[in-house]
């Protein structure tokens, strides 16, 4: 609150203000129209730094800034720094509008420090391309000199030390009038800080003592006399001997030191700086990042917390990881705060469109805002513009009636748009609003049906809710034809995306004749979501509410297996139903006995899926991170979110599980001009697909599949089933794949064949470590190595099948995986213990095999033990062609082994990790080595079972891919453990 | 000291004069004349004689800048105090070059005002 004693002192200051401010709106506007006016710019910042002054004396702080920020755009449009653009314009007008409201509050009485100013502040000093305005420097900042500082001895000369007053609000201004003082009497041979420092904008306040090495005539105490001015704290002189005895005694090297460097230290830098919010996004994730490092904190502590002699560390290390938990979430929450601007940024933009809006139509449009300073991601604000500028577009020339229709109505001739914002916990609602005409159903269905986005006979059925959604439909425009302002537009559709794709939704209210209300929902930062946690087997996954249209229990016999496809019945309409364990490849033995399944129907492009996965857990408020840096990236993974106890749960990404889903099906079903499968009570010819996919669904109940449970008899599970191909007469083709995703695929291949990484997902990854983890403990240990020894006893026939059995499972999800599709199945495979005489009739049978073997051998880490992968030349050549097929490349005359490695890959770490699920001892595939010299392969292979006594697994394997049998045989030796 | 120093306040608003001639009334100085710009300056000037000149810096007409220089060619002897905002800190720089003898930023306090021109009056 401003303090006035003398109230004729703050009548004068009102009335200059007023005189002031309606100058400055004439000036403004008439420097837009004439921006080259030199004279009125320099008219204009006189007047803004006079109101800046008169505000100083009445400590009105916000009018100060104000002031000094306008002042500052003025000087640049003098200086032709910057050009008299209407952005500019328009934030300068805010500016005086603010400044009004200030002035209308110190009349009232009440106080002006209420009008927010600082918002337009930053945007006035974003065209200045300044951070942030002259900070007032502190009152705490005079540093004085230790004694065992001393200064430098410069040969000749004298030293004057002058200590400016923390009181001066200029200390630069200060330090340049003690110079010219002291130059006046003397002649400086040097002084610190040096100009450039004083020169410098940021001079600042911590820097008070100013160092003049001089000669001069007058004496010690004549000195201070001649630097007569106010705010000078002290005044020292070091004559020269002083100067060089001192620093002879202190320090004998730095007396010959003529020139040395001014020390930077001091000198502080302003209150505030500008980040680029690329640094603060890398701010975030390492912050995510120390929440990961501080959850290994956490199994370090579950190692020692069994051990009573270490009672003292745990409990010591637990507080730590607790103290780190909190922090780490401050400093994430502060990162985040940081990231956030007011929206008036954008919001002003739309003032000048209005104001030319109106002037280029004649329809007069009075643009009302509120809720500017809502604070929201920059990143955010930026994705905003486009589609924001769509809307107001659009309320302006299809809300918004013509000024006669307004009258005829008897609404005031003047429309009104309003752009609201406001915060909703994490969320942030914008709000776009007119007074117009309203969204007319009759024509939005009669226009539909024009642009054939609907039958005549669907639009019978259509709800008003439903016929509003259509405006959302690619193609849909009320208008016609373009005009000179509006343009085409980016249209609604790609609005709608554009918003979802910041995890937004979109909702449109509106009231015939009364006009339109849109609200747009979009997160608070980027760097949350809110999400719904589900589990899937034994991971948890989390899908963003933006995408979630709506969750759904459906009851087994409601799916249906159409085109290879299921797909799930949503009302009216069939929808394909998406397995998460499957795109994901999780065994999920567990949990899948239900007779409802959880089901969250998503949507991405106007593409309706349903996902299904086994529970819906919580809704939760999730920070985003980034996966890149830890994992290459994961198709249909977005990222990755820490819970509060350093769980890391997954971020599904809608659409690329769609992409993902595209790959894996076997159908049609959601390629790019796949028609909406409606099934519609009444039916006409173009609906003959509608017509055939609805039928089969009725006539086929008996092809339900929802046994999961991957055993070596399910593996029908993925065939399409024959009798419903049939009424299907469309052509089967997997869905085109871009040129792009050819490439991806190749490179990713080529990339893992070379480094050896395994395509398994994540979560055997996570099995690893668990399992190393317990690996430590000396007990686990030998309990592991007792199980790996358990396997292979006879009483323990059922270990080694569930071993095989999630081996094989693991084996062709990951084959499938990799080639994109599900044309390829295990048709057959036969495991069987084996002795090491027994292995000779092997052996026999790959030195008569016709044509050439490859052995693709891969160590068992760290067991000694082996997975030999073994091929025929024609059963190589038909996998690699598969391979380069899928990936669309040409298949070479030659055989390339490299693909074959990736398989390799997929088979060896597919058993192995399987073998580490069951047994818990942490084996994992080494780099596979290629033989294919059927003497050698025997060698080798005999060699490996010459030592120590070996466990051996023979599998053989039988894939089919198309009508094609392709045998591959796999030799897995496993050393005896001795406990 | 304050009783018969003439001083002659030079600034483009009247609420600002007004302040500061309120503060030096307040201590017996005698207000010898207000400008409103640079060249009521310096035409008021030689006619006053004062001892300090208090001087804005951005005003129409004749700037405090131009002002100072033109003033310390007609008396190289004149005190003249620049009274100006933060953000003028190159025009001061300026005005110091012209051979300002001190300056105040806007806003300040009154001891401020009244110890730069006493500071003033007591240097050579």
């Amino acid at each position: 609150m401003v303090e006035v004693q003398d109230q004729d002192e703050l009548r004068i200051f009102l009335e200059e203000l007023n005189e002031n401010l309606s100058f400055l709106d004439n000036a403004i506007i008439a420097l837009e129209e004439n921006p080259t006016n030199k004279e009125m710019i320099q008219e204009i910042f006189r007047v803004a730094h006079t109101v800046k002054g008169n505000a100083g004396f009445l400590s009105i702080k916000n009018l100060v800034d104000l002031g000094h920020a306008m002042e500052e755009v003025f000087k640049e449009f003098e200086k032709g720094n910057i050009p008299v653009t209407s952005p500019v314009i328009d934030t300068l007008l805010e500016c005086k509008d603010a400044i009004s409201a200030i002035g209308a509050r110190l009349s009232e009485g009440t106080d002006p420090g209420a009008i927010p100013v600082q918002h337009l502040i930053e945007k006035v000093n974003s065209f200045v391309g300044k951070g942030s305005p002259e900070a007032p420097p502190s009152a705490s900042g005079s540093v004085q000199m230790s004694d065992e500082e001393i200064p430098e001895y410069v040969p000749g000369a004298g030293l004057i030390r002058v200590w400016i007053s923390p009181n001066e609000p200029a200390p630069s201004v200060r330090a340049f009038l003690v110079h010219q003082k002291i130059n006046s009497f003397s002649e400086i041979i040097r002084h610190a800080p040096g100009d450039e420092e004083l020169e410098s904008p940021d001079f600042a306040a911590s820097e008070r003592e100013l160092r003049f090495w001089v000669h001069t005539a007058l004496t010690p105490a004549e000195i201070p006399d001649f630097i007569n001015i106010d705010l000078i704290e002290r005044i020292e002189y070091i004559e020269e001997d002083d100067l060089r005895k001192l620093n002879e005694r202190k320090n004998p090297e730095s007396v010959v030191q003529g020139g040395g460097k001014q020390q930077r230290e001091d000198l502080s830098i302003s209150d505030t700086v500008r980040i680029p919010v690329a640094r603060l996004d890398t701010l975030l994730n390492l912050v995510g990042e120390l929440v990961i490092a501080n959850s290994g904190l956490i199994q370090i502590q579950e190692y020692i917390k069994d051990r009573p002699e270490l009672a003292d560390v745990d409990r010591q290390v637990r507080d730590r990881v607790k103290e780190i938990f909190r922090i780490s979430g401050d400093v994430q929450e502060l990162v985040m705060k940081s990231r956030l601007v007011p929206i008036g940024q954008v919001f002003s933009r739309f003032k000048r469109f209005a104001r030319d809006y109106s002037s280029r139509t004649g329809k007069k449009i009075h643009l009302e805002l509120e809720g500017e300073e809502t604070e929201i991601d920059k990143k955010i604000i930026d994705e905003m513009i486009k589609p924001l500028t769509h809307l107001v577009r659009n309320s302006a020339d299809h809300g918004l009636e013509d000024t006669e229709e307004r009258k005829a109505n008897g609404k005031n001739e003047t429309g009104l748009i309003r752009l609201a914002a406001n915060q909703e916990g994490n969320y942030i609602n914008v709000i776009i609003e007119d007074d117009g005409r309203g969204l007319d159903y009759n024509k939005i269905v009669s226009k539909a049906i024009s642009k054939g986005l609907i039958t005549r006979e669907m639009a019978a059925t259509l709800t008003e809710e439903e016929a509003k959604t259509l405006i959302f439909s690619p193609g849909f425009s009320t208008k016609d034809t373009a005009d000179d302002i509006s343009g085409r537009g980016i249209g609604m559709d790609i609005v709608k995306r554009s918003i979802e794709l910041l995890n937004g939704t979109i909702d449109v209210q509106t009231e015939k004749g009364k006009g339109t209300k849109i609200t747009v929902k979009l997160p608070l930062t980027l760097a949350i979501i809110n999400a719904l946690i589900v589990q899937v087997g034994d991971e948890k996954y989390s899908v963003p509410m933006g995408a979630i249209v709506e969750t759904q229990k459906i009851r087994r016999e409601n799916i249906l297996m159409i085109d290879g496809n299921e797909m799930v019945r949503l009302r009216d309409i069939l929808i394909p139903l998406i397995r998460l364990d499957k795109i994901f490849q999780l065994d999920i033995s567990k949990n899948r006995q239900q007779d409802t399944y959880p089901v969250i129907v998503v949507e991405y492009n106007d593409t309706l899926v349903g996902l299904l996965v086994d529970q819906f857990l919580t809704r939760h408020e999730m920070v985003i991170k980034s996966l890149a840096e830890h994992y290459r990236p994961i198709e249909g993974i977005s990222g990755a979110s820490i819970m509060g106890d350093g769980d890391i749960i997954l971020i599904l990404d809608v659409h690329g599980i769609i992409q993902l889903y595209k790959q894996l099906s076997s159908g049609h079903i959601l390629s790019e001009n796949a028609p909406r499968i409606i099934v519609s009570r009444k039916r006409n010819k173009e609906q003959e697909t509608e017509k055939a996919a609805a039928q089969s669904a009725k006539e086929t109940p008996s092809t339900v599949q929802v046994s999961a449970k991957p055993t070596q008899e399910t593996k029908a599970v993925r065939e399409p089933s024959k009798e419903i191909e049939k009424p299907m007469k469309e052509p089967m083709e997997a869905p085109p794949k871009s040129e792009n995703d050819k490439q991806t695929l190749v490179d990713e291949i080529i990339r893992q064949a070379k480094t050896g990484a395994p395509i398994v997902n994540i979560d055997d990854l996570d099995i690893q470590e668990d399992a190393a983890l317990s690996f430590h403990k000396d007990e686990d240990k030998e309990q592991s190595l007792q199980k790996l020894k358990e396997i292979f006893a006879p009483e323990n026939r059922d270990m080694l099948k569930e071993w095989l059995r999630q081996g094989n499972y693991r084996a062709i999800h990951g084959i499938q995986a990799l080639t994109g599709t599900h044309n390829i199945k295990l048709e057959k495979s036969k495991g069987q213990q084996i002795t090491v005489e027994k292995i000779d009739n092997i052996l026999d049978r790959i030195r008569k095999e016709p044509g050439k073997m490859i052995d693709f051998s891969l160590p068992i880490n760290p067991l000694d033990g082996a997975v030999h992968f073994l091929l025929n030349e024609e059963n190589a050549h038909k996998i690699v062609k598969l391979l380069l097929e899928q990936a669309g490349l040409d298949v070479p005359e030659e055989l390339e082994y490299e693909p074959l490695m990736e398989v390799t890959n997929i088979l060896g770490s597919a058993y192995t990790n399987s073998l580490t699920q069951i047994t818990e001892v942490p084996v994992e595939p080494g780099v596979p080595k290629i033989i294919d010299d059927k003497d050698e392969i025997i060698q080798h292979i005999k060699s490996q079972i010459s030592g120590p006594p070996m466990e051996i697994l023979y599998i053989e394997n039988k894939f089919l891919w198309e009508q094609e049998d392709i045998k591959a045989e796999l030799l897995i030796l496993v050393p005896e453990i001795k406990i | 000291m304050a009783r018969n120093t003439k001083v002659l306040i030079v600034d483009d608003s009247g609420y600002m004069r007004q302040v500061i001639r309120k503060h030096l009334e307040n201590k017996g100085f005698e207000i010898s004349g207000e400008a409103q710009d640079g060249l009521e300056a310096i035409q008021m000037y030689p006619e006053i004689q004062p001892d300090i000149v208090t001087m804005d810096i951005s005003m129409k007409k004749v700037g405090g800048i131009e002002a100072t220089k033109k003033i310390k060619s007609i008396d190289p002897a004149a005190k003249i105090i620049i009274v100006s905002a933060l953000g003028e800190a190159r025009f001061i720089k300026e005005a110091i070059q012209a051979g300002a003898h001190d300056f105040i930023i806007k806003p300040f306090a009154e001891e401020r005002l009244i110890s730069s021109i006493t500071n003033a009056l007591k240097s050579g």
